[in-house]
């Protein structure tokens, strides 16, 4: 701006000094040659009225540095020259001021030295015989003076120069200082130069046209972070070069995370091989993924490419997953099959070997008996097994059971009557303190429930052992206990005795029966029903198993 | 223009760095799990790692020298640059030590002896205090690095005591010659490993402060 204003007002500058000196120049040369020529006139009528009078004489008296005098004949020949020698000067009839002098008494002319430097000025003046004197004087011609004037006008430049900086700049500040103090957040409120309005007013619909934009960004920005920060899995969107662009509060909490880390490399957060391996994989294919372990969970990590419609890639987006359910649910599945078989093919073997010896008579008559008998309690036992199988894989499968009055009172006398032989021989005495209490709830799973958890006490008891059974009714439903004082379940294995097939007993000895079954039964009957299943229980002391039904069995 | 290249490059300087720092940190994490398991197989993976961060030093080194002829850079961006030169030598040698005892794993049933709980803890705090340096350089935490730095003394303590348990057991005969001398190259390793890992963690403090500790000692 400074620089544009100082040139353009040293350009006018220039341009008007020279016009002004050319305008001057020419000006005052014509009016000083007029002078010059009244004045030449005045001395050289002077001079022909002396010559006149005194003839050839006067000239020898004649001297003078300015003036030149000539005397010139009628018919041109040069009587006299001040300066030259006559006798060598060519005839002067040719010339204006001669010319016009015979014709009209008097004449004159001005005429440019061969090197322009110098001008002559004549004037001739015709006396009474017809000769004509003339007067010359020579002075500089205008371009020589303006060659002289050239170092002032330098001088008079260099000056301007200067002016011009210092009025350039004063003009330029004066000019951008209220630009300067534009408000261009409120461009309207400003009071400027009004040549400036329509750029405010279009200034004032771009800045509302974006904060418009801004506040559409910002709302979407809200959305998208509410979104994803509700969701369980987490969520990393990466730029092209593997910059955190966003990163949910799942993500971060997994990789331990704070919000200063959006706008870092990704590796910032985590540096494992696996990561590197999967952002370069997803470079390559456009997907990648991998399973994790972190804080005893385990995290599927899936990484896939973003690209815009042209196939540009604009980033990675990165989903973790919680797969700790499914990848225990998959190891129970696998333990369970195994446990199944191996369950089955016990007493099958048993079974199997025993049948082989007996066909093949390799067995005493007298132990004929113990055989058959050994295969017919594993055939039992098979059935037992079976029967539980298939009872849970119903509690699996069914989702809806009918559901009815159920009266505890009937349910447990019924179960005390099943197990009543089997409680004998083992001298278990079973004791009762049930009140008459009713819920709505299953039957057959109320059932499955009591005679599974009294069939458990009776068999992990020993000989003189006690079971209780009571019932009751308490606030929010019908709480039924079943305590005994059998050997206990050891505190390490309370939290899996729930599981199918487990056994605190891991040597898988049969020499109890039982299937391994009955607790996980009661867990998912209870579950059927919304009922909670408390145990209790130190080894060597006893059991207590506690489940509240609520009223409304679900 | 120049400016905006150069901070990519230094970008890209950083996340090479902490690729290499992840690639050591698998390589010491991997070499600690199959000598506390006596992973043959594990161990013969650690040998892949140091190739890989062999390769990123290389790396690293070129794209240094890159930035140090085109850009000259001067300050805390030649700080940066020369800690960063300085730096990858330390992790390729961390790198090279958990591969020399891998191959060591190899040769000997390790987790047997009984030594185990002493090399046991020698490889958990060698591995903490690679992390941890590494986190330092990540986080540009110096006071991270400081403690890595003061941590080492555990480690160094650790050696002595195997290297005394070892000696004893010399000395009583319970120990077989090729045991006791490969026992004591494992925690001689170790013992290098986190001198490594403290000089990562100086430079870590000399890119962030400017001052470098051996610098005030000489």
């Amino acid at each position: 701006m400074n620089k544009t204003i100082f040139r353009s007002v040293l350009l006018a500058c220039c341009i008007v000094m020279m016009f002004s000196l050319a305008v001057t120049l020419l000006f005052l040369n014509s009016y000083f040659i007029d002078i010059e020529f009244d004045n030449l006139r005045a001395q050289a009528e002077f001079t022909a009225q002396a010559v006149d009078k005194v003839g050839l004489e006067y000239f020898e008296s004649f001297s003078s540095d300015i003036y030149r005098i000539t005397w010139i004949e009628a018919d041109g020949n040069v009587i006299f020259d001040s300066d030259a020698d006559e006798a060598a000067m060519e005839n002067h009839l040719d010339r204006d001021e001669i010319r016009e002098a015979l014709a009209y008494g008097h004449g004159q002319d001005r005429r440019l030295s061969d090197t322009l430097s110098r001008e002559t000025l004549y004037s001739a003046v015709r006396i009474s015989d017809g000769s004509v004197v003339r007067l010359s004087v020579t002075q500089a011609s205008v371009l020589r003076i303006t060659l002289g004037v050239i170092p002032y006008m330098l001088a008079v430049l260099v000056l301007a120069l200067v002016l011009c900086m210092f009025i350039s700049r004063r003009i330029s500040r004066r000019i951008i200082d209220p630009l300067n103090r534009l408000d261009l957040d409120r461009p309207l409120e400003n009071e400027t130069y009004e040549e400036l309005s329509p750029l405010l007013v279009r200034i004032d619909n771009q800045n509302r046209q974006i904060e418009k934009q801004i506040d559409t960004i910002r709302t979407r920005q809200k959305e998208f972070d509410s979104i994803t920060d509700n969701m369980r899995e987490g969520m990393i969107i990466l730029n092209k070069a593997d910059l955190v662009v966003s990163m949910n509060t799942s993500a971060m909490k997994l990789f331990g995370g704070s919000p200063s880390v959006i706008g870092k490399n990704i590796l910032v957060l985590d540096r494992s091989v696996e990561l590197m391996g999967a952002l370069e994989e997803v470079k390559k294919k456009g997907r990648s993924e991998y399973f994790f372990e972190r804080n005893g969970f385990v995290n599927r990590l899936i990484a896939n490419l973003i690209q815009d419609d042209n196939g540009r890639t604009l980033g990675t987006c990165i989903l973790i997953v919680d797969e700790t359910e499914k990848v225990l649910s998959e190891g129970m599945r696998k333990e369970f099959s195994a446990n199944v078989s191996h369950e089955l093919k016990t007493p099958l073997h048993s079974i199997l070997a025993s049948s082989e010896l007996l066909m093949n008579n390799l067995v005493k008559e007298s132990d004929k008996m113990g055989f058959i008998g050994r295969i017919h309690s594993e055939a039992e036992h098979l059935v037992t097994l079976i029967e539980d199988i298939i009872r849970l894989s119903q509690l699996d499968e069914t989702k809806e059971f009918p559901k009815e009055d159920v009266s505890m009172k009937e349910v447990v006398t019924s179960v005390t009557e099943a197990l009543g032989g089997y409680a004998r021989d083992r001298g278990v005495a079973i004791e009762c303190d049930v009140q008459d209490v009713s819920f709505t709830g299953v039957q057959r799973l109320v059932y499955e429930i009591v005679f599974n958890l009294v069939d458990n006490a009776i068999r992990y008891n020993r000989e003189g052992g006690h079971v209780w059974i009571a019932a009751s009714a308490v606030d929010d439903g019908v709480r039924l206990v079943v305590r005994d004082d059998g050997i206990g379940i050891p505190k390490e294995h309370q939290a899996r005795i729930f599981e199918r097939f487990y056994r605190v007993d891991t040597s898988h000895s049969r020499s109890t029966g039982g299937t391994g079954l009955g607790l996980s039964i009661v867990k998912h009957a209870a579950m059927v029903m919304h009922s909670t299943v408390e145990l209790e229980s130190s080894e060597g002391k006893g059991s207590v198993f506690t489940l509240t039904f609520p009223k409304q069995g679900g | 223009m120049m400016r905006i290249r150069f901070n990519e490059q230094l970008e890209d300087l950083n996340r090479e760095l902490i690729m290499m720092g992840g690639l050591c940190e698998s390589a010491i994490d991997t070499c600690v799990d199959a000598l506390l398991k006596g992973d043959v197989s594990l161990a013969k993976e650690v040998s892949g790692r140091e190739k890989e961060i062999d390769e990123k030093e290389s790396e690293i080194t070129a794209l240094c020298m890159k930035m140090l002829l085109h850009q000259q850079p001067v300050a805390s961006d030649l700080r940066q640059i020369s800690a960063a030169l300085k730096m990858v030598t330390d992790l390729e040698r961390i790198g090279d030590q958990a591969d020399d005892i891998g191959e060591m794993i190899c040769y000997t049933a390790t987790h047997r002896i009984e030594e185990y709980e002493l090399i046991r803890r020698m490889g958990e705090a060698t591995k903490k205090m690679v992390r941890e340096a590494i986190d330092a350089f990540v986080g540009q935490n110096a006071d991270l690095a400081a403690a890595v730095i003061r941590y080492d003394d555990k480690v160094d303590e650790l050696f002595v005591s195997i290297k005394r348990s070892v000696i004893e057991a010399i000395d009583k005969k319970t120990i077989e010659g090729e045991y006791a001398s490969d026992i004591l190259m494992i925690a001689k390793y170790f013992e290098r490993i986190g001198d490594h890992a403290v000089n990562v963690a100086e430079w870590v403090e000399y890119s962030i402060t400017g001052h470098h500790r051996k610098e005030e000692e000489l």
